[in-house]
């Protein structure tokens, strides 16, 4: 039987859940209190993963909570009550890496077990082990190939999920501590400082080479657009989209994107064509190269990066639309970035097409007119015609000229 | 308790008693052979244990059973994996042989070693990120056999790409070099890009000579690392680690530091941090 895939977004914060499941996403994943392998995020309290749960399953979507460090043994002593605790707010799965949780987890809760990528799983003998153990899905590593992935899902009954999208880890997960022994922070317990995006001096005996840029681990990000057809036809899961630490606008227009093309090839996989210009959004949103990586078999010079810190910070995020007066068109709008009356801008949302128009009178929170709106969240109104709803995005103008205008 | 060696060339292989050894296409981090020389090797030796710690495709299974098969043949003193295919394929075949959960990073507490040990795995080789407390009581609370690595350089760093080759492809440069190293901030680190991708070593050297004279009553096996050092040099601390007791400590010591430049004590008394904001519950 044909199953749709479930599309998975990440959560950083409770604003970012909400984005995500408002744009498309049929699910996210996000971190609690503790146990987290993005300790440094914000992630949810308790409170917040309740709220959360409640919001994501009032429109019949779920919620998976990361439970994914490598434990010590202080940490592992604290396990049980804090599963118990999740448990009682009912999240539809926790995300685990170290077996010993999904031990406890299955004794002492009815939480639903998925297989972390940090366990680097890429072959059939260990998603067999693993699914015997009682996991529900399995995260594959990154460096599965679709050849990889579909022998998989022949040979073992087990849910699959898969990246579609999102920075990589250089090394195989769980297999790097390059953040430990570099700046002291636990890569494994939620401390990655990222080591692979530093730059280093090479040498071969003892001689320094030079290419012009400095060496580097980095590699650029993943994008499998191209692909969703043929991930499709193969019964993955899920399709995974990597970020906890991202903004809401890249949530937003990544998981909006996805959402559309998933849509497009499911409803008529027979007229389905390429969207490139979806292609041309994905990569100005992220602001970095992005390849697909190992899905292909490939494993060149073309999936490297060496621009790490030539990245210009997009400022293609303007505002956040907070609310809509149906009577006087009004929108009060969160600004992001700086805009200014006179420029041709952007408004996307869950809830209709995009909308391009060039800004007119803006005012205030006094109601004084202004013509530049620079100070980072500062409050605005704006006369705009069509109908605006909370959580729509404005931004830059970066589509083709085939979208409605006003 | 044994002393283990993790052997830096098949040269020095006689002079060692219990040695740790690759097999070419299984194996990183440790030295490898092919399977006619490991058979050599094993009919030589008391105590070869075999490292099979890569982690698998699924076109490599089939060749990964034969070889376990195999393995299973001759008298070694077990195997070491980081792929839980391994230990699936050992446990469906029901082969007799001991395994060692060598999942390098992850081995950090003693539940998830119990775990392993409930689920077929004879012996745990402790992480190099746990601290000298820590793992006496990984010790006061396992039956599980305890390897743990307490001289020499440490891997840190295992990926499927090869970091090394792109970079010279990128940049189209030439280079025929045997040796690479990284450096940052005044230090350097070993880089190897082989036919398993790329790995990379810690810039100093583990020397854990006095917490060894405490940890050889209670852990079974101590594992000196050969990698980076040369085979004097390793024969020589491998005697110093045999002779060493609470008088000689601190001559051993010095006699360490005089012939290595780099010796740390790594993490043994240094803990990590991985949390550095804190959040509201």
């Amino acid at each position: 039987m044909r199953v749709k895939p479930e599309l998975l977004a990440p959560a950083g914060d409770l604003e970012r859940l909400k984005i995500a499941l408002l744009y498309g996403a049929d699910a996210v994943y996000c971190g609690g209190p503790g146990f987290g392998l993005r300790a440094n995020a914000v992630n949810f309290t308790f409170n917040e993963l309740e709220e959360g749960i409640a919001f994501a399953h009032n429109l019949g979507k779920k919620v998976y909570v990361t439970v994914n460090i490598v434990l010590h043994n202080k940490e592992a002593r604290k396990l049980k009550e804090y599963l118990i605790k999740l448990d009682s707010l009912h999240p539809d799965a926790i995300i685990v890496s170290d077996p010993y949780v999904m031990e406890v987890a299955k004794e002492n809760t009815s939480l639903d077990i998925h297989l972390s990528t940090q366990q680097s799983t890429l072959n059939y003998e260990s998603c067999e082990f693993f699914y015997q153990e009682g996991v529900k899905r399995i995260v594959l590593a990154r460096e599965c190939t679709k050849e990889d992935i579909k022998e998989i899902i022949q040979k073992v009954p087990v849910e699959i999920e898969v990246f579609i999208h999102g920075a990589m880890c250089a090394g195989y997960s769980g297999r790097c501590v390059l953040s430990n022994f570099l700046t002291k922070r636990d890569a494994n317990r939620g401390g990655c400082s990222q080591i692979c995006r530093w730059d280093f001096k090479l040498k071969g005996d003892g001689k320094e080479i030079n290419g012009g840029k400095d060496f580097t681990l980095c590699s650029k990000d993943l994008s499998l657009l191209k692909y969703l057809p043929e991930m499709i036809d193969m019964g993955i899961t899920s399709f995974k989209i990597e970020g906890r630490m991202r903004s809401i606008y890249y949530i937003a227009t990544v998981v909006s994107i996805y959402r559309k093309a998933i849509d497009e090839y499911w409803n008529n996989p027979k007229k389905y064509e390429y969207n490139k210009e979806y292609e041309r959004i994905l990569r100005r949103c992220a602001n970095r190269d992005s390849v697909a990586q190992f899905f292909n078999g490939i494993n060149d010079e073309t999936c490297s990066y060496y621009n790490g810190r030539e990245e210009v910070s997009n400022q293609d995020f303007l505002g956040q639309i907070m609310t809509y007066d149906d009577e006087t068109h009004m929108a009060t709008i969160e600004q992001r970035n700086y805009f200014k009356k006179g420029d041709v801008v952007e408004i996307f949302g869950p809830n209709h097409e995009t909308y391009t128009l060039k800004i007119g009178e803006i005012f205030d929170e006094n109601g004084d007119k202004i013509d530049i709106v620079r100070h980072p969240k500062q409050i605005i109104k704006m006369y705009v015609e069509p109908q605006l709803y909370p959580f729509d995005l404005m931004r830059q103008s970066v589509v083709d000229n085939d979208v409605k205008k006003w | 308790m044994a002393l283990v060696t993790i052997p830096n060339s098949v040269d020095n292989i006689n002079n060692l008693d219990s040695i740790l050894i690759g097999l070419e296409g299984y194996s990183i981090n440790v030295l490898t052979v092919k399977m006619n020389e490991l058979r050599k090797i094993v009919q030589a030796k008391k105590s070869v244990f075999v490292s099979l710690n890569k982690n698998f495709t699924n076109s490599e299974l089939d060749a990964l059973t034969d070889v376990i098969k195999m393995l299973s043949k001759l008298k070694i003193a077990g195997i070491f994996y980081y792929d839980v295919a391994v230990l699936n394929i050992v446990n469906k075949l029901k082969i007799d042989i001991k395994l060692i959960w060598a999942a390098e990073h992850l081995t950090t507490n003693y539940y998830t070693i119990n775990y392993w040990h409930r689920h077929g795995a004879w012996g745990t080789f402790l992480s190099s990120e746990i601290t000298f407390e820590e793992i006496k009581e990984i010790v006061q609370n396992t039956d599980s056999n305890l390897f743990i690595q307490l001289f020499g350089y440490i891997p840190m760093y295992a990926s499927r790409r090869h970091a090394v080759k792109n970079y010279l492809r990128n940049f189209n440069l030439n280079d025929n070099s045997t040796n690479y190293t990284i450096s940052k901030e005044g230090k350097e680190y070993a880089i190897l890009d082989n036919s398993e991708g790329t790995q990379i070593y810690s810039s100093f050297i583990l020397n854990g000579l006095r917490e060894y004279l405490q940890l050889r009553d209670i852990v079974p096996y101590i594992v000196i690392n050969g990698y980076g050092l040369d085979s004097e040099q390793l024969l020589k601390v491998i005697g110093l680690f045999n002779s060493a007791n609470s008088n000689n400590i601190e001559k051993s010591i010095t006699t360490l530091q005089q012939m290595f430049d780099n010796l740390e004590s790594g993490f043994l008394h240094e803990e990590t941090i991985y949390q550095v904001k804190k959040n509201a519950s």
